[in-house]
């Protein structure tokens, strides 16, 4: 038995993953053996560790021979060990923290009946019995009775999964209207949401007393009165930041703050809530961008330049200069931008409408609405975007109110022109781009000259640095061993990157020097077949090199004998005689693999087995 | 006439080597140090902190003030160098501070497979198919918790890998030969049909499509374009020198007369292979000693050479 049963393991293990090849319906089969391969490797490489570590243990213990190096290897070991499987240092994943959202456990169960939605429908019949829901709705999903339950609230990825989940059209129009029914009232939408894989209550935002009374009347159960005080407290805890006052911008001083975001001007940055990503970005966006400049403009910046250092500056750093403001934005660039999004797309009708149509009898069933007017910048708008570029503080969002106060702007000419602005550099990068380009051009610049530039890229740098401190300080983590075990920074990619990936590559790198000393033993000239692969060595290494390029760089490239150029030479050995050869060894290893296979898998060849002993 | 030195010497001999490396060790743990106290740039990391992580600091950072020394990855440049001398060290002979890297290389490697395997394939494969909600509340987060509809199949590999483990107590190893004969059996099937693919038919398909359509060939020469013929030329040198190789790799039928004469061929062919495959292994090698040159001259000893 002891050696029966291994070898139809064997047998049943490998045939399997032949049989899968070869026949579509056990593709499946194949895919889970391969899977369970991979874990059963991935429990050889433990076994193998942990019998690193009873040899190297035996040999401290038995203080025999090199046991210091013994000792050395197990520290090291422990201490990689340790750093990877606790994932030391890693931080969360983010993108699986939420940020801006509180949770609260909650399990379905404990949902309030408020929370439970019906809506009359089938399961379509093209789907067969043995295919499930979607995995995102399995949990809070219940098809029986012809009733249709929904407990939670449906999320759009979880629409889009049961839409895609069956092309039935009144299956579809029937999701259409659950995911209709399935949202919080209005003044919690967009805030409230329930995770069933979390199994956790979320609240975006701060709650104000109002909406903690919404959900206080959704439901009286004890577990969700609770739900509701953690989130209450977690979504108005406060975190202050002391910072020092001239870190703090003007722009963010004196221009409109995110509501949950407060500054004290004893220098106390105070977050409400757990801070959202957009928020983060809106505060670290808080320096204007650098509008474009007229020849006036641009010699203007040149001169303050000049006058601020004294070394003087010749004309091609100027040249320089300039040529780096004229590729700022310009405002016909801008104005394109928000009239190509202005342009009216055709739409798409929704499902019930779809539906609708065919149960009225339509034959011809047409998705597509016809585009509306396309909506273009009038002359009151374009005034707008001259006083902008005319206000160097003046903020996007203002540009945002001066242009619908002047007329129509869609939402995607809105997304279209704030997300082209603010890729438009600051003064603090374009300082930062104009001294790079100057240093490349080993212009000379003294102390006051680099302040000049630098200045506004160190205050950007310093604030970006404080916003994200209040961010992460703001954030209550979710799931601590979330991220990845080999994050930069963290002590086992430290190792990993500092010490086993040099030794590696040196180890490598070290035979560079033996197989030079094994080539000059071995390539004596002492038969054909030995001047064939010294010589193919030498034109291969020369036709890699500066060196054997130069050598036949006399034979003309169009000539006749071009081909006795060393690296056509190269290529040519390479692509005919090197292919042919690999090619036959290729074949014949692969026939070689295939009757070991075929021989242990048949129990020919049970050497793996070991002795019975 | 050789005399084999007398013990005393040899001993002499050792001690006046050590001495010789002591003061040698002396000497460059002197320039290194004053190059260190000297050299702002020498063995050390300059980061920038975006908000979102640390950045290699650019020169204009430097300039602006906002770089800074990140003690971490400096250290982990000097010992990366340490660590690299060390290996290099075995050039001179097998010597204590060599074995020294050897062993945190093997430490530091088996715990990297470890740990690799426990969270890209365990955790995920293993344990998220038996327990998702288990693993989705501090593993995977973004994993489903419902089951999948075969999830009971994955304790096979479960009870599979506890038995590999029983290889480490004696009394039970027999039991890991179930998983060893699954882990054969697959790799076995695995094999079989990669290699059968990708080099027996894989192989063969390319020789035979490397040849030009007699259609084009026409076409090219009525344009005056010989570079079809060159082609097919080419591909008529490749089908010849696979056959003469298969057939040196023949042995069920001795090699004489013509046989002989074609296996000899197939020598020649698989001599030029082996010959452009040293030529590239050196060249391999060479280029990775060169990025370790430079890890040594620009990154830890920051010496202002031409291409730094």
């Amino acid at each position: 038995m002891k050696r029966t049963i291994p070898l139809m393991i064997t047998a049943v293990g490998g045939i399997l993953l032949i049989v899968a090849t070869f026949i579509p319906a056990t593709k499946d089969w194949g895919e889970k053996a391969t899977i369970w391969f991979d874990i059963l490797a991935g429990i050889a490489f433990i076994l193998g560790g942990v019998n690193l570590l009873m040899i190297h243990l035996s040999k401290v213990s038995d203080r025999k021979k090199g046991w210091a190096y013994s000792l050395i290897t197990l520290l090291s070991f422990l201490t990689m060990l340790f750093a990877g499987l606790f994932k030391i240092g890693s931080p969360p994943a983010p993108d699986q923290e939420f940020y801006g959202e509180s949770f609260a456990p909650l399990t379905i169960s404990q949902l309030p009946d408020s929370a439970t939605f019906t809506i009359p429908g089938e399961i379509p019949a093209t789907i067969t019995d043995h295919i499930e829901l979607p995995a995102s709705v399995r949990t809070q999903m219940t098809v029986a009775d012809g009733t249709i339950t929904f407990r939670g609230w449906m999320r759009p990825n979880q629409l889009n999964d049961l839409i895609d989940f069956s092309d039935n059209l009144k299956w579809r129009a029937t999701m259409e209207a659950l995911a209709e029914k399935a949202k919080p009232q209005v003044t919690l939408t967009g805030s409230l949401d329930w995770y069933s894989d979390h199994r956790a209550l979320s609240y975006g935002g701060v709650m104000t007393p109002e909406d903690r009374t919404s959900l206080e009347q959704m439901g009286s159960d004890a577990p969700w009165k609770s739900a509701i005080d953690q989130l209450d407290k977690l979504t108005n805890k406060k975190i202050s930041l002391n910072v020092k006052p001239e870190d703090v911008p003007p722009a963010f001083i004196n221009g409109d703050k995110p509501a949950t975001v407060a500054y004290e001007s004893s220098g106390q940055l105070t977050a409400t809530g757990d801070m959202t990503t957009g928020t983060r970005d809106t505060l670290k966006s808080v320096f204007p961008v650098v509008r474009p400049m007229t020849p006036e403009q641009q010699q203007a910046y040149w001169q303050s330049l000049v006058d601020a250092g004294e070394k003087p500056l010749d004309d091609d750093a100027r040249q320089t200069f300039i040529g780096i403001l004229d590729t700022l934005w310009t405002k016909q660039q801008l104005v394109d931008i928000i009239n190509a999004a202005g342009i009216a797309k055709p739409g798409t009708k929704s499902w019930t409408q779809l539906y609708e149509e065919q149960q009225a009898g339509v034959a011809d069933l047409n998705p597509e609405i016809p585009a509306g007017e396309s909506v273009t910048l009038n002359d009151a708008q374009l005034q707008a975007i001259d006083a902008y570029i005319a206000a160097p503080q003046q903020r996007i969002s203002q540009l945002v109110i001066n242009l619908k106060a002047a007329g129509t702007l869609t939402g995607g000419q809105q997304a279209a022109m704030t997300k082209y602005l603010s890729s438009q550099p600051t003064s603090g990068r374009l300082g930062r781009d104009l001294t790079q380009t100057l240093m490349d051009k080993n212009v000379s610049l003294d102390q006051a000259q680099l302040e000049l530039l630098l200045g506004p890229y160190r205050s950007e740098m310093v604030w970006a640095r404080i916003v994200e401190r209040l961010f992460i300080a703001s954030h209550v983590v979710k799931y601590p061993y979330s991220g990845e075990y080999n994050a930069t920074g963290t002590p086992f990619w430290w190792m990993y990157e500092y010490i086993m990936q040099p030794l590696m590559a040196t180890v490598f790198a070290l035979l560079a020097f033996y197989v030079a000393s094994a080539a000059f033993r071995a390539f004596r000239v002492k038969n054909v077949e030995a001047s064939l692969l010294l010589g193919t060595a030498f034109i291969i290494l020369l036709g890699r090199t500066f060196a054997g390029v130069w050598l036949t760089s006399w034979i003309d490239p169009a000539g006749p004998f071009s081909g006795f150029r060393i690296e056509n030479m190269t290529v040519w050995i390479m692509s005919v005689i090197n292919t042919a050869g690999n090619r036959a060894i290729f074949i014949g290893i692969a026939l070689g693999i295939i009757s070991t296979s075929v021989k242990v898998l048949l129990g020919v060849d049970r050497s793996y087995l070991g002795s019975d002993d | 006439m050789t005399t084999t030195p007398r013990p005393d010497t040899n001993q002499n001999l050792k001690t006046f080597e050590k001495r010789v490396w002591l003061a040698v060790i002396l000497i460059i743990g002197i320039v290194l140090m004053t190059r260190f106290f000297t050299v702002k740039e020498m063995g050390r990391y300059y980061a920038v902190d975006t908000g979102s992580g640390l950045e290699a600091a650019t020169a204009v950072d430097k300039e602006a003030g906002v770089a800074f020394v990140d003690v971490d990855r400096s250290i982990g440049i000097w010992i990366s160098a340490l660590m690299t001398i060390g290996i290099f060290s075995f050039l001179y002979k097998d010597n204590p501070y060599y074995k020294v890297c050897e062993a945190l290389f093997i430490g530091i490697s088996a715990a990297y497979w470890m740990v690799l395997s426990f969270w890209t394939t365990i955790i995920p494969n293993l344990f998220g198919k038996l327990f998702p909600t288990w693993t989705q509340s501090w593993a995977i987060p973004g994993l489903p918790t419902a089951h999948e509809h075969d999830w009971w199949l994955y304790f096979v590999p479960l009870i599979l890998g506890i038995m590999l483990l029983m290889r480490l107590f004696p009394k039970y190893g027999w039991m890991a030969r179930w998983p060893l004969a699954f882990i054969i059996g697959t790799t076995a099937g695995l094999r079989l049909i990669g290699f059968l693919e990708a080099d027996f038919w894989g192989q063969i398909i390319n020789t035979i499509n490397s040849f030009p359509s007699y259609a084009s060939m026409i076409e090219a020469v009525n344009e005056g374009n010989y570079s079809e013929l060159f082609k097919l030329s080419n591909a008529i040198i490749v089908v010849v020198s696979i056959l003469a190789c298969l057939v040196y790799f023949f042995f069920s039928i001795e090699h004489k007369g013509a046989v002989a004469k074609v296996a000899r061929l197939g020598i020649f062919v698989l001599m030029v292979t082996f010959g452009a495959g040293f030529g590239f292994t050196v060249m391999g090698r060479i280029a990775l000693l060169a990025i370790r040159l430079e890890f040594l001259i620009y990154d830890w000893l920051a010496l202002d050479i031409v291409g730094g």
